[in-house]
């Protein structure tokens, strides 16, 4: 009953505060550029895939098909480049394109044709799409080079003259073959996660170190700490308190984060590239009954997580001023990380697992280890987040326990003994 | 040890990080149900004794005991008996007087017994309609008032005034230290406070120490003190006992 009632008035003591109620109205703006932002990116790496080279494979010595290619390097300013075999130009090149035995002939009778293509996706990041973006806008300009073909060959006007390639494109992640449009809304998908990931955290981490600071200011904390109530229960409540209003703030920020998912699953194509969308339940598909439960586990720790990192600064903060100056750059830096990685790439090996130190990273080692289809990695990186996470709340209950949550902790250099 | 004695303190010694003494080998008993005021300068080492005796700190040497509980491994039992009023005891600003109030009760009591004391809180308090609006509206008075009244409502065995009426106006000081006096006597209370004004102390004490850089310089009844130091009030026992 105290306990609940520790919980309640840390929630209250929150919820009642104009800034809170300004920080949340902020947040939902915020997330509508940010949206914005990451449409106009989405677009910009979507451009550079059509300056990248491209790896062919032909398997038909049909004239057709050798003047089909020619006419397609020319028009791409020299960026096709004859390989021998995929696996060998999967080595030099981002995408090899294979055009497979018969396709000349085919052309000339068949109104739907297939051209196959391949890229290897060896990082979870966004700029990976622009890897297979690259055999789509390939099979645009093949398509209606061949269309102007079939026109001189059967000598009628090319408005008559109706052809489709179709591409399909395989992405090889650890041995793992991807459909690569499944993996582009995935990699959406997990960016997204992961801004909301980063953002929960970093508010969790603010609210929490503030919390206690403020108390302090408030002068009610010795008050606090001289009931008849254990420091642990105490320490414990805030980090629930924390958990709870990050929680609430999931609830609130709903309508920001679907209008990121909105602004990104806005048709992107380009030169042949199919629309790609990214929605949480792709991502919740694809990771499976498993994967749903690791992931939910993954932001319960992060915000725990954070509620905790927050609690350990705000206790050992005189006042909000330096919980915020000390919680701000933690946070921050948390954030960005998070968000550079969403850029610099995660490896897909079982390093990824290593992300769970960060605890914020939990998320996308999950989503690694989908990829992959080693499981493993996803239950090391739980477990070790697991550890981190728990070792932060009991350093929160230690320093509750202690009366450093009264004069803090200073840092001085050890007097030599004489 | 005597269950008349409420407070026990032997050669206590607290060191904060750096070095620096807090207290310095203090020693001083207070009998239950009378009313004890540690007297002395800033940085004597008055809060940090309360703050010990509060539980809040952990002494660095020494032995402090509650009723016979020591303030360091029966801490809780020893909140159980004690209430604390710190300096400028404030209040969570965005709850409401009534939400503070039933808050710190709430740790206390359960059921009816819960409703009496925000009943009593409230009463003592007497802030009107104002106790159902946001703390952040309040005077520093009206907060003093209101962090006194869940003190009181809470009818411990011990009560910890830390500089009572600290930053009040003659009306309101005149008021806290009746409510601490009646209170006190009403209900068998035993009260430790510190305070730099003499005329309070006087005022509200049975017995004084006298605190100096972390030691007990002299203690004793106000009016036995002054004769002693051939003094006119606490003021002038102060000054000549420190030597001053």
């Amino acid at each position: 009953m105290v306990f609940t009632a520790l919980v309640k008035k840390e929630v209250m003591v929150v919820l009642k505060s104009p800034a809170f109620i300004a920080g949340l109205v902020f947040l939902v703006v915020y997330f509508g550029v940010l949206g914005r932002v990451i449409g106009v990116a989405t677009e910009q790496v979507t451009k550079e895939a059509v300056e990248s080279y491209v790896g062919v494979v032909s398997e038909d010595m049909n004239i057709v098909t050798q003047w089909l290619l020619q006419a397609a390097n020319s028009t791409l300013k020299g960026r096709l480049v004859t390989v021998p075999t995929v696996e060998e130009g999967l080595s030099k090149f981002p995408a090899v394109l294979l055009i497979p035995a018969g396709f000349g002939e085919s052309l000339l009778r068949n109104k739907t044709l297939y051209v196959y293509g391949y890229t290897v996706i060896d990082r979870v990041s966004l700029l990976q799409t622009s890897r297979y973006q690259i055999v789509f806008s390939v099979v645009k300009v093949l398509e209606e080079l061949g269309k102007v073909l079939v026109a001189m060959e059967e000598g009628v006007n090319l408005s008559e003259i109706s052809r489709t390639f179709i591409p399909r494109v395989e992405a090889r992640a650890g041995g793992k073959v991807v459909d690569v449009n499944v993996l582009s809304s995935l990699l959406i998908s997990t960016m997204m996660l992961a801004y909301m990931v980063g953002i929960l955290g970093m508010l969790a981490l603010m609210y929490s170190a503030q919390s206690v600071a403020t108390e302090k200011e408030e002068k009610a904390f010795e008050m606090l700490l001289t009931l008849p109530i254990s420091r642990k229960a105490i320490a414990v409540a805030k980090v629930v308190g924390a958990v709870v209003l990050s929680v609430i703030m999931v609830v609130a920020y709903f309508a920001g984060f679907s209008f990121i998912f909105a602004s990104v699953s806005t048709p992107t194509s380009v030169e042949g590239s199919q629309v790609v969308t990214g929605s949480l339940w792709d991502l919740m598909q694809f990771l499976g009954s498993e994967g749903i439960i690791l992931l939910s586990i993954s932001l319960g720790l992060m915000l725990m997580f954070s509620g905790s990192l927050g609690l350990l600064i705000g206790s050992m903060s005189s006042d909000t001023r330096v919980a915020g100056a000390v919680a701000g750059p933690i946070g921050a830096a948390l954030y960005v990380s998070l968000l550079a990685a969403q850029f610099i790439g995660v490896p897909l090996s079982s390093f990824s697992s290593l992300l769970g130190l960060s605890v914020y990273g939990l998320p996308l080692a999950i989503f690694a280890s989908s990829v992959l289809g080693d499981r493993a990695i996803a239950l090391q990186a739980t477990g070790i987040a697991t550890a981190v996470t728990l070792i932060t709340v009991l350093a929160v209950v230690r320093v509750f326990e202690s009366e450093k949550i009264l004069i803090g902790i200073s840092v001085r250099r050890r007097r030599q003994a004489r | 040890m005597s269950s008349s004695i409420a407070i026990d303190v032997r050669d206590l010694v607290k060191v904060y990080p750096g070095g620096v003494r807090g207290v310095d080998g203090l020693s001083f008993r207070v009998v239950a149900g009378e009313i004890y005021g540690l007297v002395g300068p800033n940085g004597s080492g008055k809060t940090t004794t309360l703050r010990i005796i509060a539980t809040l700190l952990k002494p660095s040497g020494g032995s402090v005991r509650v009723f016979g509980l020591d303030v360091v491994s029966d801490a809780i039992k020893v909140r159980e008996l004690i209430a604390y009023l710190p300096e400028e005891a404030g209040a969570y600003r965005d709850l409401t007087g009534i939400d503070f109030v039933r808050f710190f009760l709430g740790a206390r009591f359960r059921g009816s017994r819960l409703e009496e004391a925000v009943e009593e809180a409230v009463k003592i308090a007497d802030l009107g309609s104002d106790i159902k609006r946001p703390v952040r509206g309040y005077s520093k008075g009206m907060k003093r008032l209101l962090a006194l009244s869940v003190v009181l409502a809470s009818r411990p065995k011990l009560l910890i005034f830390d500089e009572p009426t600290s930053g009040l106006d003659v009306e309101r000081s005149l008021r806290v230290r009746n409510l601490v006096r009646d209170y006190a006597r009403r209900y068998g209370v035993t009260v430790l406070l510190s305070s730099h004004n003499m005329l309070e102390v006087e005022y509200l004490c049975d017995r004084v120490g006298i605190i100096y850089r972390g030691k007990l310089v002299v203690e004793g009844v106000p009016e036995e003190l002054k004769a002693r130091y051939s003094a006119r009030n606490l003021e002038e026992v102060f000054v000549r006992a420190v030597g001053g």
